[in-house]
């Protein structure tokens, strides 16, 4: 159960949302009719998610959202403006100030409902579960290779899951050597039952949760049920890679959303650059900041990095080199992080996940 | 912009250079029906916050009630397609429709113009059509001066006064 801090001048919109959290959730609610009255319970309550409108006498919610966010003791909360201004210019706004989420009015109660519960997963407290979505939207980036070697790496730091998110038969479990009996397939089929039966455990302590054997039988994820699968697996584990979909989808929004960082791959050839520009321009609709990684997944020459930085005209923050023995370790269904870890690609991989990490 | 409940919707109001999200209170009219009124020239708007176009998202004033001249409007934005349609236009939109491209200032608005005809004539329509304003459905309104700012409604009320290029927006898609 979290404690909710509502914020919004209007008596029918506080009671509308009292009475919906009420029925809907077995949250906590608290109740305010101004900024300046949401501060002083925020800070003596200090709650787990805040709702702010914007438009509000006195302090409006950008205000409000700044406050929160400068205060020690508010400073980690998450926070949803949720505002007649729903223009793309007021989302804009509403993420600079440091809000979590952005929702216009009016809102449907189902869509209000996945991003309180996606918000609240991301103010979780420090060391629970950090969410490092893996996304490559160009085929044979090696996205798979990187999630799975990142996975292991993580896994030496601290309980690690691994989330194969492939809708077409992913390939994490053959990376590790794993027959994918369970899968999130199963799941989707019946979300009430628990998820740790589901989760595969490799000899290195890694924990996975593979995609299905085969693809289209258990149908695909709504945002809910992706949020929902996300806090449980986050739960119990200090990371939680994702070897994300190459698509923007469903599953895809409570991720980023619960994701401070993602790690973005891409190559160097004219395909892979077009498609990681527009998962760029994409990705400015989450909160999320993005590292980007250029892998050289095959061998023979390539675009120098400075090149290919100055074609797409950003910064990549990561140079993966191609590492032949990441093939022939998947050959012999080995993980090249434990096999040969200071083989070039792992070596490459080390300060990536440091970075990630923050640190 | 929202529909809070029957008898009042927020709006995005856009007047000489200005934005302001307000709330319109009504009984027995619809919304569109007082825009389009010719005998009142007065607008009472609750909570309106005002933003300069120049940097839209931030709240420069608020005002517990306003009073807006429709005279100086440029156009009215809302989310919901029915917040911009007159009690008749609820009842038959008309079974073809027009994309059209216009500017007012500061914008350029793109949206479909519901109408009876099989054909467009600007200058027919803008000369001979009556009313103060004119309805476009499924709107998006682009800022002259800053074009990565749009704005999207279901609706647009737009002043003819404030028109100064009309035409019907062919698709270059095929």
């Amino acid at each position: 159960m979290a404690r909710v801090l509502i914020i919004d001048d209007s008596p029918d919109m506080l009671a509308m949302l009292r009475t919906f959290f009420k029925r809907r959730t077995s949250h906590e609610v608290m109740l305010a009719t101004n900024g300046k009255n949401g501060l002083a319970i925020a800070t003596e309550n200090a709650p787990n998610l805040a709702l702010v409108d914007v438009m509000m006498p006195g302090m409006d919610g950008y205000e409000v959202v700044r406050r929160l966010r400068a205060d020690p003791k508010t400073r980690t909360m998450g926070i949803i403006i949720l505002t007649a201004r729903g223009q793309s210019v007021d989302q804009q706004a509403a993420l600079q100030a440091g809000a979590d989420m952005h929702l216009p009015k009016p809102v449907d109660m189902e869509v209000l409902a996945d991003a309180v519960e996606t918000v609240l997963l991301k103010a979780r407290p420090a060391g629970k579960g950090i969410i490092l979505p893996v996304i490559g939207l160009r085929g044979g980036t090696g996205v798979t290779t990187v999630a799975v070697n990142l996975a292991a790496l993580l896994q030496q730091v601290g309980p690690t899951v691994l989330w194969d998110l492939s809708p077409a038969s992913g390939h994490a479990a053959l990376f590790l050597g794993l027959q994918p009996k369970t899968h999130w397939g199963i799941y989707l089929r019946d979300p009430a039952q628990p998820v740790e039966p589901l989760i595969m455990h490799h000899r290195s302590g890694l924990r996975v949760l593979c995609a299905p054997p085969i693809p289209g039988l258990f149908g695909w994820f709504s945002d809910g049920r992706a949020a929902a699968l996300l806090k449980s697996l986050s739960a119990d584990a200090q990371f939680v890679v994702i070897d994300m979909p190459s698509t923007f989808d469903a599953a895809v929004g409570p991720i980023l959303s619960a994701a401070e960082k993602v790690l973005v791959i891409t190559g160097a050839d004219p395909p892979a650059i077009q498609t990681t520009l527009a998962t760029l321009q994409i990705l400015k609709r989450w909160n999320v900041e993005v590292v980007l990684a250029r892998n050289a997944a095959r061998s023979g020459r390539h675009l120098e990095t400075r090149a290919l930085e100055q074609a797409m005209r950003v910064t990549i923050h990561v140079d993966l080199p191609y590492d032949p023995n990441q093939s022939l370790a998947l050959g012999k269904g080995v993980l090249l992080a434990l096999a040969k870890p200071d083989s070039p690609l792992i070596a490459a991989l080390k300060p990536t996940a440091q970075q990630l990490l923050g640190s | 912009m929202q529909s809070l409940k029957s008898q009042q919707i927020v709006a995005d109001f856009f007047a000489q250079g200005y934005r302001v999200s307000g709330t319109f209170q009504f009984s027995t009219r619809l919304f569109a029906d007082v825009i389009y009124d010719t005998n009142t020239n007065y607008l009472a708007i609750q909570q309106a916050y005002l933003s300069p176009i120049t940097d839209p998202a931030k709240i420069s004033a608020y005002y517990r009630t306003t009073t807006m001249n429709k005279a100086s409007l440029d156009f009215i934005l809302m989310i919901e397609q029915k917040d911009g349609l007159r009690r008749d236009q609820r009842y038959a939109l008309g079974a073809t429709s027009f994309d059209l491209c216009l500017t007012v200032p500061f914008f350029e608005i793109k949206g479909r113009l519901p109408s009876t005809r099989h054909a467009f004539d600007a200058r027919a329509f803008l000369t001979r059509e009556a009313g103060a304003f004119i309805t476009l459905l499924d709107v998006t309104a682009r800022c002259t001066f800053n074009p990565d700012v749009s704005y999207q409604g279901g609706a647009a009320l737009i002043a003819r006064s404030s028109i100064s290029f009309l035409g019907e927006h062919q698709s270059t898609e095929e």
